[in-house]
């Protein structure tokens, strides 16, 4: 026979669990750290794959037919007892179904037997596999679908009163979005992009934008150098528009040039007696902020506020049982929250994924339409572009950004893109269910920060 | 130069110390946590029920704790997962007691809350920073010293001169170093992955996908277009004789074949790195002996040899027919 898979089946004898080794028929053979005595009651644990959960089996007069002592353990064979007919059926039920599922997971083909057994009593649907041919026409095809899908549904008289309550920030995140904010200022600037789309003065954004974030999250090359950003901050200063400044994580060769560039804001802020949000994505960036730079406030990034964020969580089995659960991550935790406030943090940037999150106490911006679902340190575009195979990695030292021309384009159903050094999903729940903007507000957002790539 | 193995169960133990193995490191998911939280919401990066990737009694891991006694080879547990939510740190931290009282004082953690949490409390088992915090830098490493921690596993993606700088500055006496070594290169960085890892459906990084173009009229890179041109129309045609996203065979092995860094080990012992890690919890036993057993000699070739070039071109030539796999930890070789 065979092994069980330990998360198939448990047993307890009291307190004490054993692993179940092999099942065959109402013979069980069981793996125990300690001697048992002969006759024993157990409670025995079975998956049960229709319900994703355990049935409880309680067995007593449970009968040893062989002891095996080894070394370090014992094994026993153990004649099982059943008090009732109804138990014995049951039992036969949830392992024949194990052993049936487990034969098809030898044979490579489970999932088709858990479908083909009609096991779920829930409506859950699998992956639909045949949808990872389809592609749109191309990516700027894709994009382009994603944002008339934003620009037809425009709630205005909603959208108005709840952005009210809430600030608006536009993100400034890449070397064309640099040249253009630096040379044309803010609001032309903002106008402009929002207008290609036709989505200006629409929904969301009948509210001004009075922030911008300027930088990237995801990509050391992709940071703007100090020279670039004086001149957005002065544009910004004109215009009566706040700054945060964005940093990704922190490669240790480049801990001189990101400090030089702390330093150069630091020392702006100072005599201009204001302080500057930064967005921190590595814990040295935390760490070299609070240490030198008391003018800079630090923020935590999306790289630091991690959760499950995949485009295929409806298919995925067992997930909608246990969906509440994902709501939360570490920030749920008021002792990690009470850390990061002793380093300067109290504002965290969440995302809009298509999923609820529980935001905890205290005012949080939320990121909107693209999330972060994956990110490499060693670029995947910059090795297709260079390599001829995004497999055949190496650091980006002097990249050309080949990002700025190319894509990794997906399946049309799963509306994500890689981009740069990250696979990006996009969600347009926050345009399409205002209630759910409202909760987000009721929660502690206090900021939107609009991503147009 | 110490091999960490990975162990995913007690009839593991005896044959990789056997082939070499100097530290184990596992999974355990108690029955009460899969009850609650089955592996939705997981307890380490070992995300499967259907797979055979992680203890789930205690009783499973007072054997291993008997078996580590006996042979002297230290065994860490994973706690590696990215976060957990708010009212799972107490339950996590009874774990951590239980596991201790056991003989286990070594844990592997991905979440800075949870190693906050268990200093707070007053817990003095060794901590391990795993890869998925993602430390690639000295300043980090100078932050999180704070919790007293006695090793850092650096991630998949470094460069072997950042490693050695990070180990240069961080100036703490004693602190050990882990690399990746073998098996299992990801397209993406493990600290910032947010996929789903599970049973039935691939982890993003093996979703099909083409080459596009961003909207530009721009065309600085017009050969680069060209061949991308050529290459999707042909991927295309290959994909439709294969649209399942899992189509590499599990039982096919071959060595160093799906992640490799064999040929940096003398350079890892030269920066100061001293715990290499071979990936493979869930993998066939026989594999993994295999694995152990080739990098014990590697490290042994590595300290008899001076010279680090020709230490490379030798492993190369005896492990790997002369023919480097296309999966590499360390494309870049450390500046001398």
């Amino acid at each position: 026979m065979d092994t069980l898979l330990p998360t198939m089946a448990i047993g307890y004898i009291n307190s004490l669990d054993l692993r179940i080794l092999n099942i065959n028929s109402d013979i069980l053979s069981i793996q125990s750290a300690e001697a048992i005595s002969d006759e024993f009651e157990m409670i025995l644990y079975l998956f049960n794959f229709s319900k994703h959960d355990y049935e409880k089996f309680d067995l007593s007069k449970c009968k040893i037919i062989q002891t095996v002592k080894k070394e370090f353990f014992y094994v026993y064979t153990v004649k099982l007892h059943y008090d009732d007919d109804k138990t014995s059926n049951k039992y036969f039920d949830t392992v024949n179904c194990i052993m049936e599922i487990l034969d098809a997971k030898a044979k490579g083909n489970i999932f088709e037997r858990i479908k083909s057994l009609n096991l779920n009593e829930s409506e859950f649907e699998f992956y639909p596999y045949e949808k990872n041919m389809i592609y749109s026409k191309s990516f700027y095809t894709q994009e382009k679908m994603w944002f008339e899908s934003i620009s037809k549904n425009y709630h205005d008289e909603v959208f108005a009163q709840l952005m009210s309550k809430i600030e608006l920030a536009y993100y400034v995140n890449d070397p064309i979005l640099y040249k253009q904010f630096s040379n044309n200022g803010i609001k032309e600037s903002i106008d402009k992009n929002l207008n290609e789309y036709n989505i200006r003065k629409k929904g969301i954004f009948s509210k001004v934008f009075t922030r911008i974030y300027v930088g990237n999250e995801y990509c050391p090359n992709l940071i703007p150098t100090y020279d670039t950003l004086e001149k957005i901050l002065v544009h910004a200063t004109a215009e009566n528009i706040d700054v945060s400044i964005v940093f990704p994580y922190l490669i240790e060769r480049y801990i001189e040039k990101n400090y030089e560039i702390l330093n150069e804001l630091n020392k702006r802020c100072f005599d201009k007696c204001e302080k500057l949000e930064v967005v921190v994505n590595d814990w040295g960036m935390l760490s070299l902020i609070t240490e030198k730079f008391s003018n800079l406030t630090p923020v935590l990034g999306r790289l630091l506020n991690k959760r499950k964020k995949d485009p295929r969580t409806q298919w995925w089995w067992g997930y909608e049982k246990y969906q509440k659960l994902m709501m939360e991550n570490n920030l749920n935790s008021e002792e990690f929250v009470k850390f990061l406030s002793t380093h300067g943090i109290e504002r965290f940037e969440f995302e809009s994924f298509g999923e609820d999150i529980k935001i905890p106490n205290g005012h949080h911006s939320l990121n909107f339409p693209f999330y972060q679902i994956n990110t490499s340190s060693f670029c995947p575009i910059y090795a297709k572009c260079k390599n001829y195979s995004s497999f055949k990695q190496e650091l980006a030292d002097g990249c050309p950004q080949y990002c700025s021309e190319f894509c990794f384009q997906y399946p049309e159903h799963l509306n994500m893109v890689g981009r740069g050094n990250s696979l990006i999903g996009f969600d347009n729940s926050i345009f399409l269910q205002p209630d759910k903007l409202r909760e987000y507000i009721k929660n502690g957002i206090d900021r939107l920060v609009f991503s147009q790539r | 130069m110490k091999i960490v193995t990975p162990l995913t169960s007690v009839e593991c133990f005896e044959p990789l110390v056997e082939a070499g193995a100097d530290e184990f490191f596992c999974g355990v998911i108690p029955f009460e946590w899969l009850k609650e939280y089955s592996v939705i919401m997981p307890i380490n990066r070992r995300e499967y029920l259907l797979t055979h990737t992680n203890m789930c009694c205690m009783s499973s891991m007072k054997i291993i704790s008997r078996m580590a006694e006996k042979y002297k080879i230290p065994v860490k547990i994973t706690l590696n997962a990215h976060y957990y939510m708010g009212n799972q740190y107490d339950i996590l931290l009874e774990y951590i007691k239980k596991l201790m009282d056991i003989g286990y004082d070594n844990f592997i953690v991905g979440d800075l809350a949870l190693i906050n949490y268990v200093r707070q409390k007053g817990i003095k088992c060794k901590i391990h920073i795993s890869g998925e915090v993602g430390v690639v830098n000295s300043m980090a490493m100078k932050f999180i010293n704070q919790f007293d921690i006695s090793r850092y596993v650096f991630p998949r993606k470094i460069t072997l001169d950042d490693m050695k700088s990070c180990i240069t500055n961080n100036q703490m006496k004693g602190m050990e170093y882990e690399a990746f070594i073998l098996n299992s290169f990801c397209p993406f960085s493990g600290e910032f992955c947010n996929s789903i890892h599970c049973d039935d459906i691939g982890p993003t990084c093996k979703i099909p996908f083409r080459v596009s173009r961003e909207k530009q009229t721009v065309n600085r890179f017009q050969d680069i277009d060209s061949l991308f041109t050529m290459m999707t129309r042909a991927e295309e045609k290959a994909r439709l004789y294969n649209n399942r996203v899992h189509t590499s065979n599990p039982n096919s092995y071959k060595f160093a074949e799906s992640g490799c860094g064999i040929c940096r080990v003398k350079d890892l012992v030269d920066i100061g790195v001293t715990h290499l890690k071979v990936v493979g919890r869930g993998f066939l036993l026989e594999n993994l002996i295999n694995d152990v057993q080739n990098m014990k000699e590697i490290i042994n070739m590595a300290i008899e040899t001076e010279d680090s070039d020709r230490f490379c071109k030798e492993v190369k030539d005896k492990f790997l027919d002369g023919l480097c796999p296309n999966l590499c930890y360390y494309p870049s070789k450390l500046t001398r």
